[in-house]
């Protein structure tokens, strides 16, 4: 169902009033000038980079959306017990070991999403703020809950709330694993922690 | 009550770190030197390096066959899906409010069963089984997965294209469906002993089984071996204990 929310307009104005310093200029709150679609959407999440480690990840994410309430329930089963940065992004495909530009056998951050601009909602602990010193990340095997306000959801990139068919992605590998120089950083972070191991498109599922 | 905790612990077998359930375990294979590789029902495996550690399991450690087959194969055919378009209409459908900790088995069994259930299309499994030497060498985690494998014509072919739907986001060749799996890309040697893939754990890095959708377990292949059990149907017990465990 799509809606156009009045009450937002006003919820929105004072969330951008009370933290719009805090901001980078490139995020936003949900306007009332754009649509959303409500519901629940649903990500299988399917390895990438398979030969990593000796554990194929995967997992599962549920999402809901009503006029009010952005809800995140999620789950990834995997070996490495290192910090999992995880997003929802503006790319509608996983990367395929097409995407591999230079060869390596890796498909690194960069070379999946090409740049952070891609990136649409940090899954962190604070779903209403974006923190790049100090983000807050589930951990190895993780189970990951979050639930905002939708007026308080911090959008990046100016882009707004429209998730079916949208890519959510998670990153990180142990951080013993030997990684060609090839690999790609993702924001200072070590080549280990910003390479991708899970991806699944967002589908309406009711 | 008292007995059933007494029955647990008993069952229950320190080795190294790892607790390991007795019942649990599906067989044995050294490695190398006091190394072994512990192999559970369930298709995940622990590594295990004392031999002390395992002598209560030694009836378990390179399990003997016999080849009598005492029944004749029954014929299975599966339905054919008429094109990749049908296929991955299939595969969307698939059943996807699996349980965190599903095992392989139990999601491959519901998912062939919903099918037959609600459409009558009839499918095969396909076994993936790793060898030790592939495990010890990528520290890999199972010793078998397993999926629903359907008929799907393409163009003037039928093809076999496995469906797993955990691990993959449409429907696969077998071969790029264990290249998710078999880091080293080798192909997998197709069997239909059981007993060749867990006698010769050193020359290839894994092997393939294919069977019908009334498959559910490896158990059951090692049956169907050692004393000529076919599955021609699916078992209400067995449906029941998939769903319980997977969904």
């Amino acid at each position: 169902m799509k809606i156009k929310n009045p009450l937002l307009v006003l919820m929105s104005l004072v969330g951008i009033m009370a933290c719009g310093k805090e901001k980078p200029p490139t995020t936003k709150h949900i306007s009332f000038y754009e649509s959303f679609e409500t519901g629940q959407f649903r990500a299988i999440l399917r390895p990438l980079n398979n030969q990593l480690n000796g554990w194929i990840p995967n997992g599962v994410a549920d999402i809901s959306i009503s006029n009010k309430e952005f809800k995140i329930k999620s789950w990834l089963d995997d070996s490495a017990n290192v910090t999992h940065r995880q997003f929802v992004t503006m790319v509608s495909k996983c990367p395929t070991i097409s995407n591999d530009s230079n060869g390596d056998g890796l498909i690194d951050f960069k070379e999946a999403f090409q740049s952070t601009k891609k990136i649409l909602i940090p899954l962190d602990s604070d779903l209403s703020i974006y923190s790049e010193e100090n983000p807050q990340y589930p951990k190895g095997n993780f189970n990951y809950e979050q639930k905002i306000d939708l007026n308080k959801l911090q959008l990046q990139n100016n882009m707004g709330l429209e998730l079916n068919g949208k890519a959510l992605i998670v990153l990180g590998t142990s951080i013993s694993k030997d990684l060609p120089n090839s690999v790609s950083s993702f924001e200072n972070a070590l080549p280990q922690l910003s390479i991708p191991i899970a991806c699944g498109i967002i589908k309406k599922i009711n | 009550m008292k007995q059933i905790l007494l029955i647990a612990c008993l069952l229950f077998s320190s080795l190294g770190q790892t607790k390991i359930d007795l019942a649990s375990v599906h067989s044995i294979n050294k490695i190398d030197g006091e190394n072994y590789l512990v192999k559970l029902k369930n298709g995940k495996v622990e590594f295990v390096s004392s031999e002390q550690q395992i002598e209560q399991f030694s009836d378990m450690i390179k399990p003997s066959y016999s080849f009598s087959l005492n029944e004749e194969a029954p014929i299975f055919e599966p339905t054919i899906i008429e094109g990749l378009k049908e296929a991955k209409a299939l595969f969307q459908r698939l059943n996807s409010n699996y349980k965190r900790s599903s095992e392989c088995s139990n999601r491959a069994h519901v998912w062939a069963y919903e099918e037959f259930l609600k459409n009558q299309i009839k499918s095969n499994k396909v076994f993936l089984f790793f060898t030790a030497s592939y495990i010890n060498r990528h520290h890999f985690k199972w010793w078998f997965h397993v999926a629903p494998l359907y008929k799907v014509r393409v163009g003037n072919q039928i093809v076999d294209y496995v469906f797993d739907y955990m691990f993959d986001s449409e429907p696969r060749l077998i071969k790029q469906w264990t290249d998710n799996f078999v880091f080293s890309k080798r192909s997998c040697k197709r069997t239909t002993k059981f007993s060749e893939y867990d006698v010769n754990p050193q020359t290839e890095d894994c092997y393939l089984m294919i069977e019908s959708m009334y498959y559910w377990m490896p158990t059951d292949l090692q049956d169907q071996e050692t004393s000529g059990k076919y599955k021609v149907n699916f078992y209400p017990y067995e449906i029941k204990g998939a769903y319980d465990q997977a969904f």
